[in-house]
């Protein structure tokens, strides 16, 4: 398990063709990473979700993906059938959407596609799978896992959706998982359950993990290290305790924006200088 | 009740068959102040906010805007004059129209001169460039989205903004300049927000006063000063003030 590393990027680039000419999104992203806690934090529009989306081959159509190297556990993602990509998928890479309201299926109750994702991992009975959605959803802080089993996603509440997602990607236990903004819309408090929980399963199943947040403290106590992206490319990798030490000056631009309440209340933040040289 | 007041809500409830969204929640807003809603993930906040909208189904209570109580489905005159941002961006946005016919269509409807004009301002001032005004929603990444419903609200030129966690989407950088930008619009004109956050950052630098709710109700009404010093009464929000200072063994230890 040792001799390759769970993901390996080399030289990313994605590229969506337009009519005005081409516009490259992701501008040759290079890492690789074992089984840790990768945190990517970064501009609006700085290529974080379609970094991720690389991986499990789930670009758009319109764009056009290179890489001298896109490895999920030594398979090439690139030379991947849509058949070893759907198996993958299912079985061994998880993804969190950024909009999971929108990925989930309107017309399918949250419980039923809970345990299709179950049953798509593993082979499990259908009444094991039902016990284990709702060992699952309350294991995300569900209270009344079955009124929300039953339920439709447009009757879930924002966090709510955010925490079915994870669910339906955690319970097939996958090795690697990649979290875009997982858990924006959840209050603090069921926000360190789900963190708690995914630190859990990084110890018992030796999960690798891939947090894409804006939050930049939460990310610098929760992951072990920090991709710093800025307009299509990595500016800066960090450990991610000393992000407060990043020598970047976007990273510590960044820094500067954190609303705080040691600022007094009803004064302007301060804004990025945004500097043409940061866009190499 | 509140004569001073533009918003109010006195003794809201709202229910989804057995589900009770919101069981009993009263406040009230007055004009130009800017009221921050936190709470529990599920609590109601953003079927608080929905109901002022008209789009949630009221059990019983009243939503009052300027001295009078709102019913049946809201009129264009009421859209003029509150304008809600989406929790969900995605979700409020047309899939197959463009950005520029989504932002034209409300000025329209509302009669506005100048609609070219207006539209490139004001997807200038979230920080977009104009091209993406030609693109469709799932062409822009999760915080372009959301600066595209918060475009549309501002638009209208409202009193009033409900405002469903409006920077979720949004690096720090450019949540700064959305926050800025509402601070400044706020200074322009008269404009009152109510605004949902996790976010004690943000609340603490828009809100004078915050409500914290949880299971549909209110648990404690807060002012900017308490929330700075920490001084909150209930056990939950004390809690949710603890859990806010982030990931660490000990606050897992008080949720728990
Ligand atoms: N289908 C598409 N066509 C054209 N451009 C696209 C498309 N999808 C994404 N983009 C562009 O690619 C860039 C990167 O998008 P991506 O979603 O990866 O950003 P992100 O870093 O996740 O941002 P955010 O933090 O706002 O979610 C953005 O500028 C976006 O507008
Ligand atoms: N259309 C609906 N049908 C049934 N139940 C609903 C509907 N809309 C909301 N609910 C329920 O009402 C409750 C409150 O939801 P709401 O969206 O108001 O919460 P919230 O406080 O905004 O939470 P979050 O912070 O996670 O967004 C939830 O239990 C939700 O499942
Ligand atoms: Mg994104
Ligand atoms: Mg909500």
């Amino acid at each position: 398990m040792q001799d390759s590393p769970l993901v390996e990027i080399e030289d990313l680039r994605v590229t969506f063709k337009e009519r005005s000419g081409s516009f490259d999104a992701v501008r040759g992203v290079s890492f690789s990473m074992g089984r840790e806690k990768l945190g990517i934090v970064g501009e609006s529009g700085s290529g974080k979700s379609l970094t991720g989306k690389a991986l499990l081959g789930l670009v758009p159509g319109n764009a056009v993906v290179t890489a001298k190297k896109l490895a999920f556990d030594g398979h090439d993602i690139l030379a991947a059938t849509p058949r070893e990509m759907r198996k993958l998928r299912g079985r061994r890479i998880g993804l969190v959407m950024q909009d999971p309201k929108y990925c989930l299926n309107p017309v399918k109750t949250v419980g039923y596609q809970i345990a299709e994702s179950c049953k798509l991992a593993s082979r499990v009975s259908s009444a094991d799978a039902k016990v284990r959605v709702l060992e699952t959803l309350r294991a995300v802080q569900i209270n009344d896992p079955e009124r929300v089993a039953r339920a439709y996603p447009h009757e879930l509440s924002g966090g709510m959706a955010q925490r079915v997602m994870m669910a339906m990607m955690v319970i097939g236990e996958p090795d690697l998982l990649i979290a875009d903004e997982p858990t924006s819309a959840l209050d603090v408090t069921v926000q360190l359950e789900v963190l708690a929980l995914l630190d859990r399963l990084i110890a018992a199943r030796g999960m690798g993990l891939i947090f894409i947040s804006h939050d930049l403290r939460l990310v610098s106590q929760f992951c072990d290290r920090i991709v710093v992206m800025y307009a299509g490319r990595i500016v800066e990798t960090l450990p991610a305790k000393d992000l407060s030490q990043a020598t970047h000056a976007y990273t510590r631009g960044l820094l500067n924006c954190l609303p705080s309440l040691d600022r007094a209340a009803g004064t302007r933040l301060p804004t990025l200088q945004r500097e043409a040289g940061w866009r190499t | 009740m509140n004569k001073g007041s533009l918003l109010s809500l006195d003794r809201l409830v709202v229910t989804y068959g057995a589900v009770r969204a919101v069981r009993d929640l009263s406040f009230a807003i007055s004009p130009g102040e800017c009221f921050g809603l936190v709470g529990e993930s599920g609590s109601g906040k953003s079927t608080a906010l929905r109901a002022i909208a008209g789009l949630a189904p009221i059990a019983s209570g009243n939503v009052m805007l300027a001295g009078q109580t709102l019913m049946g489905p809201r009129d264009l005159h009421f859209h003029r004059r509150v304008q809600m941002v989406f929790q969900d961006p995605y979700g409020s946005l047309h899939p197959r129209q463009t950005i520029e016919r989504q932002l034209m269509e409300p000025l329209r409807i509302q009669r506005f001169p100048d609609r070219p004009d207006r539209v490139r301002g004001v997807i200038r001032r979230v920080g977009l460039p104009e091209s993406f005004l030609y693109r469709y929603p799932h062409q822009l990444s999760g915080g372009q989205r959301q600066r595209v419903a918060i475009a549309r609200a501002l638009l209208m030129e409202p009193d009033v903004l409900l405002l469903d966690e409006p920077t979720s989407a949004l690096d720090v950088s450019v949540q700064a300049e959305i926050l800025n930008l509402l601070m400044d619009l706020r200074e322009e004109r008269v404009l009152t927000y109510l605004l949902v956050s996790h976010d004690f950052g943000v609340i603490g630098t828009m809100c004078d006063r915050l409500l914290v709710m949880r299971h549909g109700l209110a648990v404690e009404e807060m002012s900017n000063a308490d929330l700075r010093a920490g001084r909150a009464t209930s056990a939950y929000a004390r809690q949710l003030l603890e859990a806010s200072r982030g990931y660490h063994p000990e606050a897992l230890a008080d949720v728990g």
